[in-house]
């Protein structure tokens, strides 16, 4: 194979629903992050999420809406919006030469949780046939595999929010054995009580009752995160056959590497190293870092680390857009990839909102508060999955006169 | 009796909105296929037949029959003995 391209782009965030409002939205600094309102959490701690405002189940066929979770109908709709950027049209490919690969990391918790009360309420025969398939991890591929006729390899990817750029990984692994295109990215959504118990036991999850103090990754009051819901699906093509087609791309998924955590010894900073090489980049080829930016201080403090041991201290720009919509899961890495992505193509780098400054000693220039203009040639992109999962992508302009 | 619209409705509590069909004799002639349902569908309409009027379709029902109509008339036989 080539290499692979990003050709579309499929936005569902808590500050903007499609891609354009979702981007206008982050560059004007406007957060998504508010009261949760998707269920009663006044017997809960915490009390603050990034919810998507509008209902996916209207953009839907009717007939899925009994099979479907939440965050399964957010992910259809986010993959229609994708192939529609790319210009693709999944009739007219070869189905076995489309894949799919999604990453997801609590599978359908709203429809599960909704079928567990009716099993203990009412018995085994009021359990929703669909709940066979529909909390599973990897539902969202299967409903995007089969609504679009794509039959190639396709799977899942379960590793927390590291997930969003591990499958980004998959999607390259497919293209090289033979797949021409790959629905890929993450969408995940868990806004129930089982889902926010869940999050709630990682112990990371911010109490602040105020939006626009909630969430402060590498601030002096990091004092845990904000989650939220949604992601983004991208279109990953082999370059040559996106070429022949005329489409010209976002970008390249030029380096990714995966690394794990040795006990004592986090991987991230390995992880970094490994997608550089992958990309065959040296560190001041790399413009701008998206961080992980997991607002908990010890692990801001491992990232800064990382970051300033591979480039240097207050070397590269670092910026965390997602401080507007809250952690997403498995769809934050993906979405970070696309904010990414539209940064290499307007030439400018989203802010870090509600962070005044990073700790002095973590040696970060944070762009903070405004967008920052900035023609870069390479953009590297961090997610930590929590378990021990450390991931790094690389995404490099692409350039129409660039002989292969 | 299950009157034709009640299966329906219950058909479509199921297994979501029926492809094409919008006329009800229509839906009750169509074939389960054609409108859209599959196993799991009809699956879900037998667990929903159970629960709502008691109706117990022997395994494996639902499989052998060709179109709503024919679920009816298992169903009304069930609810009406003889």
């Amino acid at each position: 194979m080539s290499a692979a391209i990003v050709t579309g782009l499929g936005v569902l965030a808590p500050n903007g629903a499609g891609t354009e409002e979702y981007w206008k939205a982050t560059l004007a600094g406007c957060g998504g992050i508010g009261p949760l309102t998707r269920f009663d959490a006044s017997g809960y701690a915490g009390g603050l999420a990034g919810e998507i405002g509008f209902d996916p189940g209207e953009l839907l066929p009717r007939r899925l809406l009994p099979q479907t979770d939440r965050m399964t109908r957010l992910a259809l709709v986010a993959a229609d919006w994708a192939l529609a950027d790319a210009g693709i049209v999944p009739g007219d490919r070869p189905e076995y030469a489309m894949s799919v690969a999604t990453a997801s990391s609590s599978g359908g918790f709203e429809f599960g949780q909704r079928e567990l009360q009716r099993l203990w309420a009412d018995g085994p025969e009021h359990v929703s046939a669909y709940q066979s398939f529909a909390w599973f991890y990897a539902v969202n591929t299967g409903q995007i595999s089969i609504r679009h006729g794509m039959r190639g390899a396709s799977g899942v990817v379960v590793t927390e929010q590291a997930g969003g750029l591990d499958v980004l990984g998959q999607s390259r692994r497919l293209l090289r054995r033979g797949s021409e295109l790959v629905v890929t990215g993450a969408v995940d959504a868990s806004l129930c009580p089982w889902g926010w118990v869940a999050q709630l036991a990682s112990g990371r999850i911010s109490t602040e009752t105020r939006p626009e103090h909630a969430y402060l990754p590498f601030s002096p009051e990091a004092h845990g995160f904000v989650p939220g819901e949604g992601g983004a699906l991208l279109v990953v093509e082999d370059e040559a056959v996106a070429r022949a087609r005329g489409a010209a791309g976002y970008g390249r998924l030029a380096g990714y590497c995966a690394t794990f955590d040795l006990p004592g010894r986090p991987g991230l900073e390995r992880a970094i190293r490994g997608a550089l090489a992958d990309a065959g980049l040296e560190p001041g080829d790399v413009g701008v870092v998206y961080a992980d930016a997991a607002g908990v201080p010890e692990l801001d403090a491992q990232e800064a680390a990382a970051v300033s041991a591979v480039f240097g201290r207050h070397a590269v720009p670092v910026t965390a857009p997602k401080t507007m919509t809250g952690r997403l899961s498995s769809g934050g890495g993906a979405l970070d990839v696309a904010t990414a992505l539209l940064g290499l193509r307007d030439a400018v780098i989203p802010p870090t909102v509600n962070v005044s400054g990073p700790v002095p000693g973590y040696g970060l220039d944070l762009v903070v508060g405004e967008p920052r203009p900035a023609a870069v040639s390479a953009a590297l992109v961090l997610a930590r999955g929590q378990g021990g999962f450390n991931s790094a992508v690389v995404v490099t302009p692409v350039r129409p006169s660039e002989e292969e | 009796m299950l009157t034709a619209s009640a299966l329906r409705d219950l058909i479509v509590e199921a297994g979501g909105d029926a492809d094409g069909a919008a006329d009800l004799e229509e839906f009750l002639t169509t074939g389960f296929d054609d409108l859209g349902y599959d196993s799991l569908a009809l699956l879900q309409a037998e667990a929903l037949l159970r629960t709502r009027y008691g109706v117990v379709l022997p395994e494996g029902t639902t499989a052998e029959l060709a179109c709503p109509r024919d679920l009816l008339a298992a169903v009304n036989d069930r609810l009406v003995p003889g």
